[in-house]
């Protein structure tokens, strides 16, 4: 049976999804609903929280049954798990708004099949107690809805001269329409990987700099 | 299984680790089943919990598309047609086939009706509500009310002043027997319009035009007649 871990301190255990361990931008996880429903700030934001609900609740509820269940079992019950709260959220989006339910469409259920849960349900909360495993799967929430955010928002800035329906840039602005279409998700995909790659980079030359200084 | 005994040692398979033990099944069971049931009422509280207002929320959506694509309407009425072709006033949160809405000014006075067409379009299938004005004998609205289309090119259809303007002041009158249109609605390619019963489309997005033509071309010539027949049905009750 696993066993709990104590590593790191519970701040870091929620900061490191938002950007050490941002699971779009370093692990490169979840893309398919990265690149679909990024096409407006509003969309990216609602699937961003919508999943971010269900990482919490589902990280909360694999940590709490982790010693009950056999390891035989535990992907199909971690998929029960995660699927139920996705049900949840699907009712909680159609009672909040039908216009934001229309626009998210057959991606709210689709956040079943999205690795980034299930991966910290197995990767994580099933080795960990239940509050580190909260503030796991809200970091990494929330790091996924910072980066729906800066895909979406780029789109509909550049695609329609908006955000969040609200228009920037005046009515003779004439919108990007390719990047409200699939493919301008995958180059504003592409330009936000080259960033934070270049800051990793960065990073570590600045370190490997250093380094000789702090061992003279 | 325990080895022959008379096995060589030559021929003796090479030494593994024990066999694990073998897992009982009671527990499989139990957890799947606990799971199961903990899941269960957890979606059904949740359906309960969010059941009421989806509906509200759905009949709140109906009633702002009927009032945005009836001119001047500002009080809706639900109607639904019976076997014998007569419409009668139902609940406004009513589901199914034959649902009309008739669209009223404030001193209750009928303006039109909303029905709604579907078909298919040129990503997936569309949905649109129209409006039927029985004094004009003409479509004076349309709105799109579902759409998987192109963005840039076939969503635009319910933005494009143009476009709209099609269904601005349709000619859907009946012919002289009263129980067909006099000309059946026509797509034509843009700017070829000659006649008040034709629909431009739109360069470039010509599927998704020619598609809600063909859909709103279907439903009035099934529906004008016996609507225009029952027009005395469609009343709110007095205040």
């Amino acid at each position: 049976m696993a066993t709990d871990q104590q590593t790191t301190s519970d701040t870091d255990e929620f900061l490191k999804g938002l950007f050490a361990q941002n699971p779009v931008f370093v692990q490169v996880l979840g893309t398919c609903p990265t690149l679909a429903v990024t096409n407006s700030a509003t969309n990216a934001l609602a699937m961003g929280l919508a999943t971010t609900f269900v990482l919490v609740m589902s990280n909360a509820a694999v940590s709490a049954i982790r010693n009950f269940v056999p390891k035989q079992v535990r992907i199909v019950s971690y998929i029960l798990v995660i699927s139920t709260f996705v049900t949840v959220v699907d009712y909680l989006i159609q009672a909040i708004s039908l216009d934001l339910y229309k626009a998210l469409g057959a991606f709210i259920a689709l956040i079943v099949v999205n690795c980034i849960i299930l991966g910290r349900a197995e990767a994580f909360a099933s080795k960990n107690n239940v509050k580190r495993s909260v503030l796991d799967g809200a970091g990494m929430g929330v790091g996924f809805t910072i980066a729906l955010f800066c895909l979406g928002s780029v789109r509909e800035l550049v695609g329609k001269g908006s955000l969040f329906g609200l228009s920037l840039f005046g009515s003779h602005y004439q919108g990007w329409v390719i990047m409200i279409l699939p493919a301008g998700g995958f180059f504003t995909l592409a330009a936000w990987l080259q960033f934070f790659n270049w800051r990793a980079q960065r990073r570590a030359r600045a370190a490997a700099a250093a380094a000789p200084e702090v061992a003279r | 299984m325990n080895a022959p005994a008379n096995k060589s040692p030559a021929t003796r398979p090479p030494a593994t680790l024990p066999p694990a033990p073998p897992t009982p099944v009671w527990p499989l069971y139990r957890t799947l089943v606990g799971i199961g049931v903990f899941c269960g009422l957890l979606i059904v509280a949740a359906y309960s919990f969010t059941k009421d207002p989806i509906r509200r929320n759905k009949v709140v959506a109906r009633q702002r598309a009927v009032l945005q694509v009836i001119p001047g309407a500002t009080q809706v009425g639900t109607f639904q047609r019976a076997a014998d072709g007569s419409y009668t006033l139902v609940a406004d949160d009513s589901e199914g086939d034959g649902l009309v809405f008739a669209g009223f000014d404030a001193q209750q006075q009928l303006l039109g009706v909303a029905i709604e067409a579907r078909g298919s379009g040129y990503g997936d299938d569309l949905r649109v509500l129209y409006a039927y004005s029985f004094q004009q004998q003409a479509i004076v609205g349309l709105k799109v009310i579902e759409t998987h289309e192109t963005p840039g090119l076939g969503a635009d259809v319910d933005t494009d002043p143009g476009y709209s303007a099609n269904y601005r002041q349709l000619d859907v009158a009946l012919g002289a027997d009263q129980k067909a249109l006099a000309h059946p609605v026509e797509f034509v390619k843009q700017g070829q319009k000659q006649q008040p019963w034709q629909i431009d489309g739109i360069t470039g997005a010509t599927i998704t035009t020619r598609g809600i033509a063909t859909m709103v071309s279907k439903s009035v010539a099934a529906t004008a007649p016996s609507l225009q027949a029952r027009v005395h049905d469609f009343r709110l009750p007095s205040k």
